[in-house]
């Protein structure tokens, strides 16, 4: 039996290998931070002046937009980072190196997703401090509120990211065979974990509502209210739904229940299933 | 040093993936190293150096790194790693492209990197598929040393080539493989002896007065192998002594006596195709 110790030590040695990326990926991170910086400066110069600083407070209209802008850009980075370290090894036949030594699937899997985890969490953190830099420098937005926006937002797409990679993994032990890459579910995963808040689900359901209303009539309030219905009772499976509510609480905006029933249990599932099935799939999948 | 031999698609590197525990055994049982392959393929992994397939190494990465990163999968305590690269690196000669990427090296200095990756490991045993393809002849003979070495040193390795001549310097046991099969076990000799007609080389003082006094001996062939050469292929191996005597009555000086058989042959013997079938008689 294979000891934590040496598993940890096998995991942290392909992290290692992993984190140093090139160094133009750096440069590009921080000129488009940079950009943005300079381009929203002087929004934030004129939001306040010598005799005008406002106190800023959170609102349910103010908290949505900024962790939509996180939870993009993390959901970005995590599924752009995530492909490049594992399906990129598996592209470029590297992984047939790696799997010469004692690691099984879920050593490799927990370790190409704490390498997109370190990797776009550090991008995504100067990404969105950086743009939104000039307003945290005039004081006008609170610079811990908004780290715990990003944060929590970083958390939840991670969350969505490893459910889908470890449902990959289920997938491959029952057919036998890679039938969708973790990368892709885990693609798959980010991209639902955004269109199932109650925002995402809303515009899409306006959206199919308009094409498919009769002529001559448009959308009433009443189909509205069916729409935003649906949509709250289906947004408690995206964890982005789950993060914000959290935030919503932590900022007092809200005292409802953060709707962690449903997405808990599910994550747990999920998890502990693509662990065992993990546990048993040979490493040729890779190659097959 | 045990070596697997068998033509393309024989399942020579199937086998070494099962006994890694890299692919499922559609059925029967493994164990390498005392360990059951099928319940704990990572515990196997751990017992072995591996070099299967064509190698696809990180072409961004220098040697020193790739070697880094790889003596730390293999379990070489962290301190000892730079000492340990060096010396695989100077035992493998690509020490002087230590700082190159790997993506800027020839085909055989891929290959002896991969050789120095394995090379790392901490196991005992190390499973090797076609180790010499790509490298140059003068390295080769380096390699088969440092193997032997290796051996020598209480170490195993499974094999895996093409080169059977190239394999005769080196390989203890061969299993010949065909169609996922062990046709043929045994060391060179054996198989040598189970399978070839017993044939000698034989440099002679003179080649006519040495062929006339050999007819006495009950022969397959015996030919002229010009430049005081003579070759003999014997009905039976019992009268191999028979050759010197013979000889010497006949006033002839044996300079040299060698057997002509090689694994080449036995591998052609195993795998002739059997001549087109003939009414009432099969092979």
């Amino acid at each position: 039996m294979i000891s934590w110790e040496e598993r940890l030590r096998l995991i942290l040695a392909i992290v290692d290998k992993d984190r140093r990326i090139p160094v133009w990926m750096w440069i590009t991170t921080f000129l488009i931070a940079l950009v943005g910086f300079f381009l929203l400066l002087p929004a934030a110069l004129s939001s306040v002046s010598y005799s005008f600083r406002p106190t800023w407070t959170w609102y349910d209209y103010n908290l949505r937009p900024y962790y939509a802008v996180s939870a993009a850009l993390t959901s970005l980075l995590l599924g752009l980072t995530f492909a490049h370290f594992h399906h990129g090894e598996v592209h470029r036949g590297t992984i047939r190196s790696i799997i010469l030594y004692p690691v099984d699937m879920n050593d490799i899997t927990i370790a190409k997703l704490v390498s997109s985890l370190i990797v776009s969490a550090i991008l995504s953190t100067v990404l969105f401090v950086g743009v939104f830099g000039g307003f945290f420098l005039v004081g006008y937005f609170p610079l811990g509120d908004f780290l715990a926006i990003h944060v929590t937002a970083l958390v939840m797409s991670f969350l969505a990211l490893a459910a889908g990679v470890f449902l990959a993994q289920a997938i491959a032990h029952v057919a036998g065979r890679m039938v969708i890459s973790p990368t892709a579910l885990g693609a798959i995963f980010l991209l639902l974990s955004i269109l199932m808040t109650e925002s995402g689900l809303t515009f899409l359901g306006t959206q199919v509502a308009f094409l498919m209303r009769p002529s001559g009539r448009g959308s009433t309030i009443a189909d509205f209210e069916a729409i935003r219905n649906i949509a709250q009772s289906l947004s408690v499976f995206s964890p982005h739904h789950v993060g914000a509510r959290i935030l919503a609480i932590a900022f007092g905006i809200t005292g409802m229940w953060a709707d962690l029933h449903v997405i808990v249990p599910l994550a747990v599932l999920i998890f502990a299933g693509g662990y065992l099935f993990g546990k048993k799939l040979y490493l040729d999948v890779f190659i097959r | 040093m045990f070596g697997l031999f068998g033509p393309n698609g024989a399942g020579k590197t199937t086998c070494l993936r099962v006994l890694s525990g890299l692919t499922q055994p559609d059925q029967g049982s493994a164990t390498v190293c005392g360990i059951d392959v099928r319940a704990a393929p990572n515990e196997v992994r751990r017992e072995l150096g591996i070099l299967i397939d064509i190698p696809f190494p990180y072409e961004e990465v220098t040697v020193r790194r790739y070697l880094s990163f790889f003596a730390e999968m293999a379990g070489v305590p962290r301190p000892e790693i730079p000492a340990k690269v060096e010396w695989t690196m100077s035992l493998l000669g690509v020490t002087p492209h230590a700082d190159s990427r790997i993506g800027k090296l020839s085909m055989g200095e891929r290959q002896r990197t991969e050789l120095a990756r394995v090379m790392l490991s901490t196991a005992r045993m190390l499973f090797l598929d076609e180790p010499f393809s790509n490298v140059d002849v003068s390295m080769r003979i380096g390699l088969r040393s440092i193997l032997r070495e290796w051996v020598s040193r209480g170490g195993s390795i499974l094999f895996t080539s093409h080169n059977l001549l190239e394999s005769e310097a080196i390989v203890d046991r061969y299993a010949f493989l065909h169609l996922g099969r062990i046709i043929a076990l045994g060391t060179a000799r054996e198989l040598k002896s189970t399978l070839l007609a017993p044939a000698y080389e034989l440099e002679v003082s003179n080649v006519d007065r040495g062929l006339a006094a050999l007819r006495a001996i009950p022969h397959q062939t015996l030919e002229s192998a010009g430049r005081g050469l003579v070759r003999i292929g014997l009905v039976s191996r019992d009268d191999a002594p028979r050759i010197a005597r013979t000889l010497v009555e006949a006033n002839v000086d044996l300079l040299e006596m060698k057997s002509v058989g090689t694994m080449e042959d036995v591998y052609s013997r195993l795998t002739q195709p059997a001549p087109p079938a003939v009414q009432g008689v099969s092979r």
